[in-house]
């Protein structure tokens, strides 16, 4: 028993020292940085009007970054995410204005979820990449997403819904920003708590492995994929109330935004490693960025050309952490 | 952690009356003196030394893992030596690369393929020596495409020159992996296991080439766990042990395949190791005319508390029993039976539901999970035991963990430190703890002991017989003779995909007639 409790010690010792360890906190000095920084040059940067405005403008990123996280965590990866998403808000808002505010959201979702499980099973059955199958996917997504809409985006949303959703506060945090992090929670739970979230991050660190342990790694797959497809059906929610309007070519490129974040934030493209606090962190640096250089006046060609440095050096001082730290 | 230690468990006897090597004048073409070679905690070779003469076959026999293979891979380049001395036509050198051993005329014939699949087979038997030297010359097609028939020709094989690689048989992959040796011109050829693949027909054409070449003053070093190959080829024969080489000798009317058994074994005095009493007799698990591919017709029973060998050479079906027992692959023909019930697992999940434990070879490709940490490792076939309400209990969790850890003896800093901290012997600990800790009627072990220190290989022993005591019953599947020896009740010996021995309470000295067995030679038992 002596024995045990020695254990125990170490145990909460080295768990303390992970926690303490520099790697960790560099992204949130860095995030603080930023905002300390921003607000000495522009002050505005703190006003409330501008962290409402940054919560709703991060809340899409967000919710897209956490099924992302799933993917890449178990060695995937999910391209036709926005296309999903575009796919969800067009079908979603065609059926609000037949059958009502419910019955459309819950297209929304639905829609998000069909495409992941088809995603899913062309990857599981047929053993594709899922680089290649969701690059065709989304072409597809966003091809029909054209078709139901003759190309033209969806103006019509009804007002009560972009209120709801897109402008409306609640318990004093923006309805999008709330969605958000309860999706984060939710991914959270599922990635750190359940047997699932177990089986993803086995699947990424070593597929043969979990094959040979009994894992049912073409369904967990599976499950992976139709997870990031949930994800875009409610990002679709958010976003299309945030616009009020459903565009077929919604959101295009954040799909890459959002591996970029979950990169930046230090989930490993090669799976197995991550957190949705990687994720967090990760979506709140690129999120920040665009939002800080805003309000500091620079030109949005000189954005674009900022954030691609920051993604690759991001990358390239976590890779040199990482032959560090082995 | 010490290899040293395993002097105390395989003690040595001298056989000087074996090691005459012939005495030669000339230089011999190539020369390794005292090589040593060291993979984390395997020695692969100590002091291993070798001479080859121009015009001769050298055939070095050895058991698996012996370092056969390894000796080859230094002499090609592959690997440097930790220490020893190379030295061709009697000029010391230092082979840093294969291109470098290429220059100094050595060639290579591999054991794993190294063919780039989804080029053609003009384009593989040039590869790295392209016509021309630099990366943007102008690649010579038609000089090669000449060439490449000659050789093919010389080697009665028929291909298309443009097919992809992929398209070809394994045996036509193999013979294109030497026409890609011989297009070097060597004045060295080593040959690492080339007949394992290969058909009778082609077999008796490799052996045409093979003479001619020697005939032509090739030094041929020719590494093959065939006896029949030493009488049709060789002109000396080595055997290896333990990496290092004890005995070379002639090959002569006079040699017998008893010599060269005595060559290979004979050397290990253990220590001794009790068996249980012999288990009751009610086979719990039957495996009946079972196909698979690499499997023509395996029948083999176990009873429960049972530790049952099965041994054999690389290729000769054993691996493929394994998987088809574990769920991995479906068998085309036969039946197997657990506790009288029909068993065909089509996942080794389901074979874990019916209370079959696997744990496979190869470590790092097939086992562990590198980037996560011990505990997640030992508990990945077992989560369910510690959800509640579809969440899983950190604090249940890791009691068990650290519960399961103490009893398995693994040597750690704490159930969240990565796995890959641990030394290689600890880290197979937690497989075997992955493996049984659903409690498994049958467990197959492949390779368990493989590349781990004797300590913690002799505490794996330990933990394989208290679990048989207690009813498991295990299918060893090793490639380490000894081993397997002192574990089993009983041991199979495998043959081209068929049982072809079996032998009752195995001791080492039994070593000679499961050798022959798995290599061939038709036994009269």
């Amino acid at each position: 028993m002596k024995r045990e409790q020695k254990y125990r010690q170490i145990v909460r010792n080295q768990s303390l020292l992970s926690r303490l360890r520099i790697g960790q906190f560099v992204l949130p000095l860095f995030i603080l940085c930023l905002a300390i920084a921003t607000g000495l040059i522009e002050p505005r940067f703190w006003s409330n009007e501008n962290l409402l405005n940054l919560s709703r403008q991060l809340a899409t990123l967000m919710i897209l970054a956490v099924g992302q996280t799933l993917a890449v965590i178990s060695g995937g990866l999910d391209l036709s995410m926005t296309a999903a998403l575009a796919l969800s808000g067009v079908y979603g808002v065609l059926v609000m204005n037949k059958l009502g505010l419910a019955i459309g959201i819950l297209t929304m979702i639905l829609t998000g979820v069909i495409f992941g499980l088809v995603n899913g099973l062309i990857i599981t059955l047929f053993r594709v990449s899922p680089f290649i199958v969701t690059l065709g996917t989304a072409s597809i997504g966003r091809g029909l997403a054209l078709i139901a809409t003759a190309g033209l985006p969806l103006y019509d949303v009804p007002s009560s819904f972009s209120d709801r959703f897109g402008y409306g506060m609640f318990a004093g945090i923006p309805s999008p920003a709330l969605i958000a992090l309860l999706t984060l929670v939710a991914g959270h739970v599922l990635l750190r708590h359940t047997v699932f979230g177990r089986y993803v991050y086995a699947i990424g660190s070593n597929a043969r492995a979990a094959l040979n342990s009994g894992v049912n790694v073409q369904l967990q797959t599976l499950l992976v994929y139709v997870l990031t497809g949930t994800t875009a059906g409610i990002a679709a929610i958010v976003l299309t109330a945030w616009v009020s309007a459903a565009q077929p070519l919604a959101a295009s490129g954040l799909e890459l935004q959002a591996i970029a974040s979950v990169v930046v934030g230090g989930v490993a493209l090669t799976g197995g490693v991550g957190s949705m606090l990687n994720t967090f962190y990760g979506v709140l640096i690129l999120g920040m960025l665009s939002n800080s250089l805003n309000m500091i006046g620079v030109s949005s060609f000189m954005q674009t050309l900022v954030i691609g440095i920051v993604i690759v050096a991001a990358v390239v001082l976590d890779r040199i952490r990482q032959r560090h730290s082995l | 952690m010490n290899f040293d230690a395993s002097d105390d468990y395989l003690v040595h006897r001298d056989r000087a009356e074996l090691s005459q090597p012939s005495a030669s004048d000339a230089a011999p073409v190539l020369q390794a003196t005292g090589i040593c070679r060291r993979f984390g905690f395997t020695q692969a070779l100590q002091n291993a030394s070798l001479t080859l003469q121009a015009g001769e076959v050298h055939i070095l026999l050895g058991e698996n893992g012996a370092g056969k293979s390894t000796l080859a891979k230094i002499m090609a380049g592959v690997y440097r030596p930790d220490a020893g001395t190379l030295s061709v036509n009697g000029q010391p050198v230092i082979i840093s690369s294969v291109k470098m051993a290429r220059q100094l005329g050595i060639a290579t014939v591999f054991q794993e393929l190294s063919l780039a699949t989804h080029l053609s087979v003009v384009d593989n038997l040039f590869l790295g020596c392209e016509a021309g030297r630099h990366s943007f010359t102008w690649l010579n097609r038609s000089r090669e495409r000449t060439l490449a028939r000659q050789v093919l020709e010389e080697l009665d094989i028929d291909i298309p020159l443009h097919l992809p690689v992929t398209a070809l048989a394994i045996a036509e992959k193999q013979m294109l992996e030497i026409a890609k040796a011989l297009l070097r011109q060597p004045r060295i050829l080593i040959m690492d296991e080339p007949t394992s693949t290969l058909t009778e027909r082609e077999k008796t054409r490799l052996f045409k080439i093979v003479q001619t070449l020697q005939s032509k003053g090739v030094g041929i070093l020719y590494v093959t766990h065939h006896l029949p190959e030493v009488f049709e080829l060789g002109t000396r024969v080595s055997a290896m042990l333990d990496g290092s080489i004890h005995h070379t000798i002639a090959v002569t009317d006079t040699l017998t395949e008893a010599t060269l058994l005595e060559m290979l074994t004979g050397r290990r005095i253990s220590i001794d190791m009790t068996r249980p009493a012999q288990p009751n007799t009610q086979p719990i698990f039957v495996v009946e005319d079972l196909h698979a591919p690499g499997c023509a017709g395996v029948n083999l029973h176990i009873t429960s508390g049972e530790i049952v060998g099965i041994y054999g050479v690389v290729g000769c079906g054993r691996e493929s029993l394994g998987r088809a027992i574990a769920g991995l692959i479906q068998p085309t023909r036969g039946t197997m039976t657990l506790l009288g019930q029909d068993y065909a697992p089509r996942h080794p999940q389901q074979a874990q539901s019916r209370g079959v434990g696997y744990m496979p070879m190869d470590r790092k490709e097939a086992g562990i999970l590198a980037e996560r940490s011990v505990q997640e490792n030992l508990n990945l076939s077992n989560l369910n035991a510690f959800t509640r309400l579809g969440l899983l209990s950190d604090r249940q969790e890791r009691t068990a963990t650290i519960q399961q850890l103490n009893r398995l003896r693994v040597r750690y800093s704490a159930p969240d430190a990565p796995i890959t901290r641990l030394s290689g012997g600890n880290q197979q600990k937690v497989l075997f703890g992955r493996a049984i800790v659903r409690a498994p009627r049958l467990l197959v072990m492949e390779d368990p002991t493989a590349g781990i220190d004797m300590g913690a290989k002799l505490e794996l022993h330990r933990q394989m017989q208290e679990l048989a005591e207690r009813g498991t019953s295990i299918l060893l599947l090793s490639s380490d003779l000894p081993e397997t020896l002192m574990l089993c009740n009983r041991v199979y010996s495998i043959y081209a995909g068929k049982i072809v021995d079996e032998l009752m309470n195995p001791n080492l000295q039994d070593e000679e007639r499961i050798l022959a067995a798995v290599l061939g030679r038709q036994t009269n038992v």
